[in-house]
């Protein structure tokens, strides 16, 4: 009797499981980890988010982390590369091919962060939240316009001959400017290659609109009126149009938000020097160092791959000091470089800007720019905007511990550029925007770093050519 | 074992390319040391395994059991590789009355495995060992390591890491069958399978250097575990009959459910104060702390009628509905069928009269079935996240939440459907001395679910899609002869060849090129192409060393010899990474007590791509990585017919790009397998109260490899890197399979 008593217990325990399974609700399970594309946007916190998400994205090593200073750096006469991969090693010699998969990932964060910004920029105007003002909601989309405009931006000074190759009506990158969205046809996103000129209209369209409705932050990690417009004098100087350069980066400096550092402690801080900077946190997670640290600091805390060029070296080595310079040399070879060993164990002189964690901000844009930037466009364009450039330069040269020039040309701007700004990117582009070779002459590259040369500028990646009909015979020539 | 340079041919040949003006040269014979340590010794070993089960059986009339236990231990050829795995097995099956019949199934795995870097990172240990430079020393004069090289000294990686995953995994399940009428019943199960990996990295502070000042010496550490938990149910109601002792009739109904539970933690922190400190908790920075969950299920209602004459003629039916909860409300649902018929030729009276064959069968069927392989548990929703996919990061930003884009919508996305004939003949002749199988099927697989590529300015790289529809056929032979059967003597033959072809047959939506709609996977080597194979190799064809001018030679698309190829766009097909044949043959003998029994297998036709060799056949990389003795054979001089171009040709960066340079045959024989064994004769046991039988045996695996492609040395012609279906045949530097040797008993009490 209490066997038959049991066993119909577990029949009945069987039964019941067979009911609570055989539901079709079971089938309709949610993602614990993402929200939904429609969830998103029907929060101020997610969409805040997701607003947060562009500079997160950014920290990507091939957004803005650090290997784009990297490898526009080894092409140029800044850095020497002795690394190990052959995708760096091709554009190092100048070697590079089409199906290069380093540079190819510039184009894939870039338009990443593109499309996260485009549905920020397109959804926000239409939501409705209570407590969610529309002054919110301008300020979201300005900083979503900025970080569109950078990517734009970064990705132009790539794929694109500079300006002064054909008056920016030379090709650059195609123009996305929807969300990819549930029902939306990839097809609409075979887009063609845009004129440089159309490319740097919208990043002056985005920029202005972004200056319009940002805040003076003091907060220089995330998008601001002050980064607006110092990207913007940025992009009027490579477009030679020196009113608009000197006014901006005069605006910039007088903004009273950034303070020009007085040494170089600022390096591998937050530190208003910085206009805008990378917050690179060990908690965010590591995108397998940024760039930088893990290749052009020595080995064995790095990889040790890429160092300070001889020429760079030889230029920093010859300024000539100031009375009351102790240190008897420039001081950025003191303070923001290293000795240390190479891939093949060499002693060679590498960048300490960023160290070999990965943990240190990344400055994008300094206030020391916006100086370098007032100074040639007043003595390029004949305007006295501000400062003298004599000033200008001076001020950075103070710094650095090198003697007052008494005059000051174009070659001094460049060069003071050069050994300010090694290792943060601006080398390859001021070469270019000026037309002049990438490298120094006696190098075996010269001709082919010539300024218009082929493998000056990036290929358009292999792979985004066969996914993209109307990319078809758009590839830059030489690859 | 690949052959690489030893520290003096190195530093003679980078003297060489300095006195040629070449890269990676040196001034002076002297600049580099002409000795260093010999890494691949250090890093392989003689491997060593063992390995015990034990099991017993038994019970009463109601009740009976199994109990089985096993343990083994096995030491990798490459240092600091090492799996120890042990086990446990209890089955139960209780009678409960003579209408309810109940059992218990459980099932324990744990194993420890001590694992070393994938190699294709310079941590890893083969792949170090080839290219470190052969003058890098590993020790300093006092014995202790030394790590100042940007290939990692793995010598020490070895000897001071910690790479230790842990797995359990424990399958249970309770069934009951009632018994309604003889005819007539219920099975029921409810069943758990729950796996636990549990993964610790601990990198010393040798290899990872603490970057704070020298506040704390480094090292990092992190601890990934993930349970995956899932719950499976099944009950059918079973009815099986026979009348008038021909006609069997059966018929099957039934639900499955099954419930699956992924939870992930990964944490991991920097900078500890000693190598001492094991876990992640004792480093001063922590860089990840990572919780994640997703849920999966099935649900699937079947029915089945099966009716035989005579055990003569066979027919079945079957019909099934799932439901895949990983697809869109509407996309859910699938219904799938088949139909089966066999004859047994050989029960006929006409055939019986045939004294020579003693089986004859012909089979056929038809069916279709569902599947959702496809990667995440949501791949229909367009999705914004925290965590980068497919990296240890998130979008979080200076302490502020952040989430982006990660996945693209695709609402319409459904479960992929195969449709499959399969048609077979089964004789036996001769009393089933010679038994013939041949069996040809043909499936065909619709709305393939596929990532496929999409131009990136979506800002993704790929969309899931159902995206094709692909044809796997082939016909498989097997043969089964006992050739020799005698009192003392015997001797029997397996023989199985297989003939399979995969056929893209459509690619809507993926992108075009010369040769057809295609789909190409990461790295860019391979592609499938509408109305080829799935696994295309897809590269610049090497053409070899021009004797004249001595610069490497390739071809360009339209097969023109060129010496600057365009490695995108000169691109065609040339090999296959899927074979047109693979197969194997067993041999057994026995001759009163011994036996002896060697399986060898082959497979022909396929290509393997060999990454590596970017790296260590590539001349002017020699500064940097070393090289295989090959490159010693460089054109010298007009007339020459050298391996490499001569030193300082402007072509010698062109071997760090993909192209056949890097192919080979991957056709292959193997002696798999060789085993001589000797059991005790009864005689001899007979007064033994404890032995019932006892077999000693001695074994040797992968005696011996004979390969077609000639320049194949020290790589393995069965090498995968990766397991995406569109990366085959690929490899940078997979140790080959070890040669074994085995002796063991087996004992029955």
């Amino acid at each position: 009797m209490i066997t038959i008593l049991r066993t119909y217990k577990i029949i009945l325990f069987i039964g019941v499981l067979s009911f609570l399974y055989s539901c079709d609700d079971e089938l309709e399970i949610n993602p614990e980890d993402s929200l939904t594309e429609n969830s998103t946007f029907q929060s101020e916190f997610a969409i805040r988010g997701v607003t947060i998400g562009l500079y997160g994205q950014a920290r990507e090593v091939d957004a803005l982390n650090g290997n784009r200073y990297a490898f526009t750096g080894i092409q140029s006469d800044e850095f020497s590369f002795v690394g190990s991969f052959p995708a760096l090693a091709d554009l190092s010699e100048y070697a590079t091919q089409a199906t290069n998969n380093s540079t190819q990932e510039f184009w894939d964060e870039g338009y990443e962060i593109i499309n996260n910004a485009n549905f920020l920029i397109t959804k926000v105007p239409d939501v409705d939240i209570v407590d969610f003002t529309e002054e919110e909601k301008a300020v979201i989309i300005g900083q979503a316009k900025f970080m569109r405009a950078m990517m734009y931006f970064e990705m132009s000074r790539v794929y694109a001959q500079p300006f002064q190759f054909d008056n920016g009506n030379n090709p650059s990158v195609p123009i996305s400017l929807k969300p990819f969205e549930a029902g939306v046809p990839v097809e609409d996103f075979h887009l063609p290659r845009a004129t440089l000129n159309e490319v740097h209209a919208l990043i002056i369209k985005d920029l202005e609109d972004a200056i319009s409705v940002l805040p003076v932050s003091i907060d220089n990690t995330i998008a601001s009126k002050g980064s607006a417009q110092a990207l913007l004098a940025r992009l009027r100087l490579y477009r030679e149009e020196w009113s608009e350069a000197a006014t901006l980066a005069n605006e910039v400096i007088n903004s009273g938000s950034y303070e020009f550092a007085s040494d170089y402690a600022f390096f591998k801080t937050l530190s208003n020097e910085n206009v805008f900077v990378l917050a690179n946190t060990a908690t965010d997670g590591a995108y397998g160092g940024s760039g930088l640290n893990n290749f052009a600091t020595p080995s064995p805390a790095g990889r040790g791959d890429i160092y300070y060029s001889d020429y760079l070296l030889t230029t920093l080595e010859s300024g000539v000091v100031a009375a009351g310079n102790v240190q008897g040399k420039d001081l950025r070879l003191v303070a923001t470089s290293i000795m240390g060993r190479d891939t093949n164990g060499e002693q060679k002189v590498f960048q300490n800007k960023i160290g070999p964690a990965g943990n240190d901000p990344l400055p994008i844009i300094r206030i020391t720019e916006m100086y370098f930037i007032r100074a040639e466009a007043n003595l390029r364009g004949g305007l006295s905007v501000g400062d003298t450039p004599l000033n200008d330069i001076n001020r950075i040269r103070g710094r650095a511990g090198l003697a007052d020039l008494t005059t000051v040309t174009l070659d001094n701007i460049l060069e003071e550029r050069l050994k300010e700004f090694a290792s943060e990117g601006h080398r390859r582009m001021d070469l270019l925007r000026n037309r002049l070779p990438l490298r120094q002459s006696g190098d075996p590259r010269f001709s082919a770093a010539a300024f218009g040369a082929d493998k000056t500028i990036f290929p358009i990646p292999a792979i985004q050519i066969n996914s993209n009909p109307a990319l078809q015979g758009q590839q830059n020539p030489g690859y | 074992m690949i052959n690489i340079l030893d520290a003096k041919q190195y530093a003679e040949y980078r003297f060489s390319r300095g006195q040629a003006g070449a890269g990676g040269g040196i001034a002076d014979l002297n600049d580099i040391p002409h000795t260093g340590s010999d890494w691949l010794d250090l890093v392989t070993r003689t491997g060593f395994s063992q390995n015990y089960n034990v099991s017993a059986q038994g019970g009463g009339e109601k009740t009976t059991f199994f109990l089985g236990t096993g343990y083994s231990d096995l030491q990798g050829g490459i240092m600091g590789n090492n799996l120890r795995r042990i086990n446990g097995r209890v089955n139960l099956d209780h009678r409960a009355n003579d209408w309810l019949d109940l059992g218990l199934n459980l099932a324990i795995t744990n194993t420890l495995n001590d694992r070393v870097n994938t190699e294709n990172t310079t941590f890893a240990p083969l792949t170090s060992s080839y290219l470190i430079r052969p003058f890098v020393q590993s020790r300093d004069e006092n014995g202790n390591f030394i790590n100042n090289d940007f290939i990692q000294n793995v010598e020490a990686i070895e000897a001071l890491q910690i790479n230790q995953v842990e797995s359990t995994r424990i399958i249970g399940n309770i069934n009951a069958t009632i018994k309604f009428t003889q005819d007539f019943n219920y099975k029921g199960s409810f069943g758990i399978d729950r796996s636990q990996v549990d993964n610790l990295t601990r990198v010393p502070e040798l290899i990872d250097p603490s970057e704070d000042g020298g506040i704390t010496p480094g090292g990092n550490a992190r601890n990934f575990i993930a349970n995956d938990n899932r719950i499976i149910t099944d009950h059918t109601l079973n009815y099986n009959t026979t009348f008038s002792d021909t006609h069997t009739v059966g018929a099957v109904g039934g639900i499955t459910y099954q419930e699956t539970t992924f939870n992930n933690v990964d944490v991991a922190s920097d900078n500890f104060l000693s190598d001492d400190l094991r876990n992640v908790g004792n480093g001063a920075v922590p860089t990840r702390t990572s919780q994640t969950r997703a849920q999966r299920s099935l649900y699937g209602a079947f029915g089945r009628v099966n009716y035989d004459f005579k055990s003569k003629y066979l027919v079945e039916g079957s019909f099934r509905r799932d439901g895949f909860s990983r697809f869109g409300a509407n996309k859910r649902f699938g219904n799938f069928w088949s139909v089966a018929a066999g004859w047994v030729v050989s029960e006929e009276s006409f055939i019986q009269q045939i004294d020579a064959i003693s089986l004859l069968k012909l089979r056929v069927s038809y069916g279709t079935s569902g599947n959702d392989r496809i990667g995440g548990s949501f791949p229909s929703l367009g999705l914004f996240g925290s965590a980068v996919p497919t990296l240890a990061a998130t979008y979080n930003y200076n302490g502020r939440g952040g989430i982006a884009p990660t996945q693209p919508a695709n609402p319409d996305l459904t479960y992929e459907e195969s449709a499959t004939l399969d048609a077979g003949i089964e004789l036996g002749l001769l009393n089933n001395r010679i038994n013939f199988n041949l069996n040809y099927f043909k499936k065909t697989t619709t709305d393939l679910l596929l990532p496929v590529p999409i131009t990136e300015i979506t800002g993704f790289a790929t969309v899931n899609k159902n995206a094709g529809e692909l044809e796997n056929s082939g016909i498989e032979i097997g043969f089964n002869t006992k050739n020799i059967i005698s009192d003392n003597f015997t001797w029997s033959t397996d023989f199985n060849i297989s003939f399979v072809e995969t056929e893209v047959i459509s690619l809507p939506g993926a992108n075009d090129s010369p040769e057809g709609k295609f789909i190409e996977a990461a790295g860019a080597r391979q592609r499938a192409i509408e109305g080829m194979s799935t696994n295309n190799f897809y590269l610049v064809r090497y053409a070899g060393i021009n004797s004249q001018t001595g610069d490497a030679e390739y071809l360009d698309r339209e097969g023109n010899v060129t010496t600057s190829p365009n490695f995108d766009t000169d691109r065609v097909v040339v090999g296959d990474a899927l074979p047109d044949f693979y197969g194997g043959i067993t041999n057994t003998f026995t001759y009163k007590d011994f036996d002896l029994s060697f399986l060898m297998s082959f497979t022909y036709g396929n290509d393997i791509y060999l990454d590596g060799l970017r790296f260590a056949a590539a001349p002017d990389r020699v500064g940097t990585f070393n090289q295989t003795v090959d490159v010693l054979d460089y054109w010298e001089q007009p007339g020459d017919n050298a391996k490499y171009p001569r030193l300082g040709s402007t072509t010698e960066n062109l071997y760090r790009q993909s192209s056949t340079f890097q192919l080979r045959d991957g056709s292959f024989l193997r002696m798999r397998n060789l085993t001589f064994g000797y059991t005790l004769p009864e005689s001899l046991l007979k007064h033994s109260k404890l032995f019932k039988k006892v077999r000693i045996y001695a074994t040797g695996n992968n005696l011996f490899l004979i390969k077609k492609d000639s320049d194949l040395d020290g790589f393995d012609p069965e090498v995968t890197d990766d397991i995406n279906p569109l990366v085959q045949g690929e490899t940078f530097f997979t140790a080959p399979q070890a040669r074994q040797f085995l002796v063991g008993t087996r004992i029955t009490f």
